[in-house]
């Protein structure tokens, strides 16, 4: 025995035979801190849950075994012995993993039943005292129900937990998802710098905010583990290669003061932008820093907190069917998800037509027929007769553009829609998209985080802490 | 269509047929005594007789037809009003007014089915289209909430949300992106509502309402012939099996057909 | 939205809908064409001896004021008296309620108790023996009418096993609460015909507790047996249940109407039957009145009890109804 956890050739498999983990061996020592990443479904959660002896619906252990403190989870006298006081489980979402029927403070008491039967009335409440004040959660939180807490303050109670139950081996289940990357690390580290020196496992799919807390990182795919690569340093933040704001030229669209919330946190911070008649901007970002949600609030589709909106100087409402029904414009987004973008039950070629027919209503016209703009982002006329799911995810991408461009909007709004083609298929449709603004005088928005597609345009924003720069 | 399938839809196609061909196939009158009460089965009269001596085969035949024909009817006029009123509520950009008529469609669904049944029945005595009509009205708030609810989803769809910005009509709209998707939902909704239509036939039958007394009707065979179960069970346990095989098989095939979309057979129950 | 705002705002909507069903009840006993007069005077009469009862009742005048009047009377107690008996309705209403009570009361609490503990055990081992074993049974029940459960009963323990009284008749002068035996058979097909819808529902909503991030974290740190049952599961499992019970008993109502004709019970539904087919419209709109009213109280207590179950939930905005 050479460790607290011992795995050995741990396979994992549906009950219709598909492998999930396969034949796996991991060790945990005591006072370690081990990652585990891997893209979703490689079965990285698969097997931090077989450490707590817990394995999804339909799943089942085909061979190997797997030993904490040299008891068996997946028995129930292991399980009963271990869970809750050898083995702690922290989840995702800290805010949904408390009953909501129950005060902190009651769920506390019962987390310490659990892990210390039969102890004195006093020591509880002195014990549950302590690792509230250490875990910094205010008395008064204690008192409340989980729906009255915040992010924070349930990601503290669940840290109170643990430090109650002192178990020996803490599973962290994508601890940090959902989080900014400052207050990631802070809970990172507080989980990696318990005081009894606990074995940790952390799960996540992202590389970069493993390697910052584990001792050693594993990767998870297709079912086997391998040791990670050892970590790049990381990716240093690229200026924007060219920036020629074009003065004097008047703005075929602005905005002004746009704000978008969610929750307390402002994912848009009161932001302006200006594009010119013609004109293809860039707007790049980290993941998360609302790239996407500056786009869908353009085009309707998620109205701001607040904000003006003016095209040629009018202004214009936020909400897009409200633009419809008044004879407003048409700003047209095309999204990351073409699959969901795309009517299932209709051909290309009607997609088409029906985009024609909203364009005529308006007395615009792309200039471009059906089987033209399939040439021009490289498709087949064969493909007009195909519904979306007999076509690739590349394909539908650029249907999803096509019918944009056909539908002769008033703006252009991209988000990522070049990111999942071929670098050839990417070029010509960059290639399209930069005739059709200079033919037609369409503004484009491009929303990328690649450098190449980014240099297409005739400027490149950076958004970041909620505003363009 | 798997084996089971056809296994589970034999029953549905068989007390249907039974029903719907019954009064054709019917060996004489189901109205005139052939013998005395409760009579065993003999060779001429399967079935034996019922409480007045009348041939309970007969009367078997001929009772399931008009009970079946309430039903489809009471079942494609609610789909009527819920594809109507629940599609416009589910798409108008007029939130309040959708939002009234959904509360409205609430109010409805509170109220007792059976009372609002013999309601009309009071008002319009003896008239089994009343009893239609009446079946429709009390299901019809499933229909419309159901519908409500899987239009709802579509037009949250972002190629339903494109089509909208493009500006697109509203009839164009529905036809194309909603009605392909919304039309399996309102199938087992009206499978299931159907079910519900049927007992609600039969139990109207079963206290009297519709058409008056001498009319067979398999609802009323059951009423009647239950106090000489003992001497003759046949004109009580036939019609009760065709009913129950009726709801459960088509129970099972909706709950089968449907289990992306939903419909959990408790949701109508309490309508029937 | 604030408690009590939204409590009001669920007292004003079930008076609204009241008022609603009072005018369908109305207009659909009084404008219909089976009146009251037709039934009264008789298949034979004249047209003139027709008009003369039609006048006698007060039809001659509109129906919107002949509603107003009945509101009147109903707000004060006064429903009119009968058209066959004579008898005052709201003297009627009360007695049968009395007696309908006696069976219902018995029977929500087979269902509560049944589908109460079926429902949690199934919920929690979804797809387990029990599970599957209750979701045929129960599919079974969902698919056979009220009246067939009831006949049923009424044929085996009356006709082939003669154990029980067939109907559920009392002397005068002694109440039903005094003879549970009379009570036992239509409250069971009673309590039949509600059980297997309830029961879904119940374990619909133990399922989807169970399937929740926090009872897996409870799970998975050790919380267990009645801790975890009662705590975590039926604690969060509750307020959706009790919409679910509303509802069942307010469905009862529907149901009591068959099982009281058939078992000879002298309560609401059976009283409410004879007089659709005596055509006595007083009566009729009286005890419709009441059924309707009592039903749209439970919905509202149901509704509010749930609201108050959820108020620590995550979403704290109520069962959508």
């Amino acid at each position: 025995m050479s460790g607290l956890v011992d795995v050995r050739g741990l396979s994992v498999a549906t009950q219709h035979g598909a492998v999930i983990l396969d034949g796996v061996d991991l060790e945990l020592a005591d006072g370690t801190v081990t990652g585990l990443v891997g893209p979703s479904g490689a079965g990285k959660t698969t097997l931090a849950h077989a450490l707590l002896g817990h394995l999804g619906p339909g799943l089942r252990r085909t061979a190997g075994t797997v030993r904490v403190a040299g008891l068996d989870p997946f028995t129930l006298d292991g399980r009963r012995a271990l869970r809750g006081r050898v083995t702690g489980y922290v989840p995702q979402d800290p805010a949904s993993a408390l009953n909501p029927r129950h005060r902190v403070l009651t769920q506390l008491d019962a987390a310490d039943r659990i892990a210390h039967p039969g102890a004195d009335r006093r020591d509880r409440a002195r014990r549950v005292a302590e690792a509230a004040r250490a875990a910094s959660l205010d008395e008064h939180l204690l008192r409340r129900h989980p729906g009255r807490l915040s992010g924070g303050q349930a990601q503290r109670a669940l840290l109170a937990r643990t430090l109650l139950t002192e178990p020996r081996l803490i599973v962290l289940d994508e601890p940090t998802s959902g989080l900014d990357p400052a207050t990631a690390h802070a809970v990172g580290s507080a989980f990696a710098d318990l005081p009894w020196r606990p074995a940790v496992l952390l799960v996540s799919h992202d590389l970069s905010v493993i390697t910052r807390m584990a001792d050693r990182t594993f990767t998870v795919a297709a079912g086997r583990i391998a040791p990670a690569p050892k970590a790049t340093a990381p990716p240093a933040v690229v200026r924007a290669p060219v920036c020629r704001p074009d003065h004097g030229q008047a703005s075929m669209l602005s905005v002004t003061g746009l704000t978008v919330r969610r929750g307390e946190a402002r994912i848009l911070d009161d932001l302006s932008l200006a594009i010119a008649q013609g004109e293809m901007v860039a707007v790049r970002g980290d993941s998360g820093s609302g790239k996407t949600t500056l786009a869908r609030a353009l085009a309707g589709l998620a109205p701001p907190a607040a904000g003006q909106l003016r095209l040629h100087g009018r202004p214009v409402g936020w909400d897009a069917s409200a633009r419809a029904r008044t004879g407003g414009p048409f700003l047209a987004y095309v999204g990351q998800d073409a699959r969901a973008a795309l009517n299932p039950h209709e051909p290309v070629h009607r997609t088409l037509g029906r985009a024609r027919a909203s364009a005529a209503r308006n007395g615009r016209s792309c200039g471009w027929g059906p089987e033209e703009v399939l040439d021009r982002f490289g498709l087949d006329p064969a493909h007009l007769e195909r519904r979306p799911d007999q076509l690739s995810g590349g394909q539908r991408h650029r249907v999803a553009l096509a019918r944009a461009i056909t539908a002769a909007p008033a703006v252009l709004l991209c988000d990522e829609s070049t990111a999942s083609l071929d670098p050839a298929t990417e070029e010509r449709v960059l290639e399209a998209l930069d005739r059709y603004r200079r033919e037609r005088g369409t503004p484009v928005l491009l929303i990328t985080h690649r450098d190449r597609v980014a240099s297409r345009a005739d400027r490149a924003l950076t958004l970041s802490e909620g505003t363009l720069r | 269509m798997t084996r089971r399938t056809v296994v589970l839809a034999l029953p549905v196609v068989a007390v249907l047929t039974i029903a719907l061909a019954g009064p054709w196939l019917a060996p004489g009158g189901a109205t005139t005594p052939v013998g005395s009460s409760f009579e065993a089965p003999t060779d001429s009269y399967p079935m034996g007789t019922d409480v007045l001596g009348r041939d309970a085969l007969a009367r078997l035949l001929v009772g399931g037809r008009v009970l079946v024909l309430q039903a489809l009817a009471a079942t494609l006029l609610g789909s009527a009003v819920g594809l109507g009123a629940g599609v416009w509520a589910g798409i108008t950009h007029r939130r309040r007014l959708g939002l009234a008529l959904m509360r409205s469609v609430d109010a409805l669904a509170a109220l007792p089915a059976l009372l609002l049944l013999l309601l009309l029945a009071t008002g319009a005595p003896g008239d089994d289209v009343v009893v239609a009509v009446g079946i429709a009205i009390v299901s019809a708030p499933f229909s419309v909430r159901v519908v409500h609810a899987g239009t709802a989803r579509l037009v949250g769809t972002e190629y339903a949300r494109h089509a909208a910005a493009r500006g697109e009509p509203l009839l164009a709209r529905v036809r194309r992106d909603i009605a392909p998707g919304l039309a399996p939902v309102a199938l087992a909704e009206a499978g299931i509502r159907f079910v519900a239509a049927t007992q609600l036939a039969a139990t109207a039958g079963f206290l009297g309402l519709g058409a008056g007394a001498p009319t067979a009707n398999w609802g009323r065979m059951v009423r009647e012939n239950s106090v000489g179960v003992t001497m003759n069970a046949l004109p009580v346990v036939v019609p009760a099996i065709l009913l129950v095989a009726l709801a459960v098989s088509l129970t099972v095939l909706v709950d089968r057909a449907s289990v992306p979309t939903r419909l959990a057979p408790e949701r109508i129950d309490r309508a029937a | 939205m604030r408690l009590d705002l939204w409590i009001a705002v669920r007292v004003v909507a079930a008076l609204a809908t009241l008022t609603a069903l009072s005018v369908v009840v109305f207009w659909a006993t009084e404008v219909l064409p089976g009146d009251a007069a037709g039934v009264l005077s008789g298949p034979h009469a004249t047209d003139a001896e027709r008009e003369a009862i039609g006048v006698a009742l007060g039809l001659d005048r509109p129906g919107a004021e002949r509603y107003l009047e009945w509101m009147r009377g109903a707000l004060g107690g006064d429903l009119g008296t009968s058209l066959a008996t004579g008898r005052d309705v709201a003297g009627i209403v009360g007695a049968r309620l009395v007696t309908s009570l006696a069976v219902l009361v018995p029977a929500v609490m087979m269902i509560v108790t049944l589908a109460g503990v079926l429902g949690t055990a199934a919920g929690l081992r979804q797809g387990g023996r029990l599970d599957r074993w209750l979701s045929g049974t129960t599919l079974g029940l969902i698919g056979t009418p009220d009246f067939l459960v009831a006949t049923v009963l009424l044929a085996v323990f009356t006709a082939w096993w003669p154990v029980l009284p067939a109907v559920a008749l009392v002397r005068p002068g002694e109440s039903l609460w005094q003879h549970p035996e009379l009570v036992l058979l239509p409250a069971v097909a009673l309590a039949l015909g509600g059980f297997g819808a309830t029961m879904r529902l119940l374990r619909a909503s133990v399922a989807h507790t169970v399937a929740t991030p926090f009872a897996e974290f409870a799970r998975l740190n050790g919380v267990r047996g009645l801790r975890y049952v009662w705590g975590v599961v039926v604690a969060n499992a509750l307020a959706p249940a009790v919409m679910a019970l509303t509802v069942m008993t307010a469905g009862l109502l529907g149901g009591a109407i068959v099982v009281e004709t058939l078992f000879n019970v002298p309560g609401l539904g059976s009283e409410l039957t004879q007089a659709v087919a005596h055509r006595d419209v007083p009566l009729v709109q009286g005890l419709s009145l009441v059924l309707g009213a009592i039903t749209l109280l439970l919905l509202l207590v149901g509704d509010v009890t749930a609201r108050l179950l959820d108020r620590h939930g995550p979403t704290a905005t109520g069962p959508a109804r």
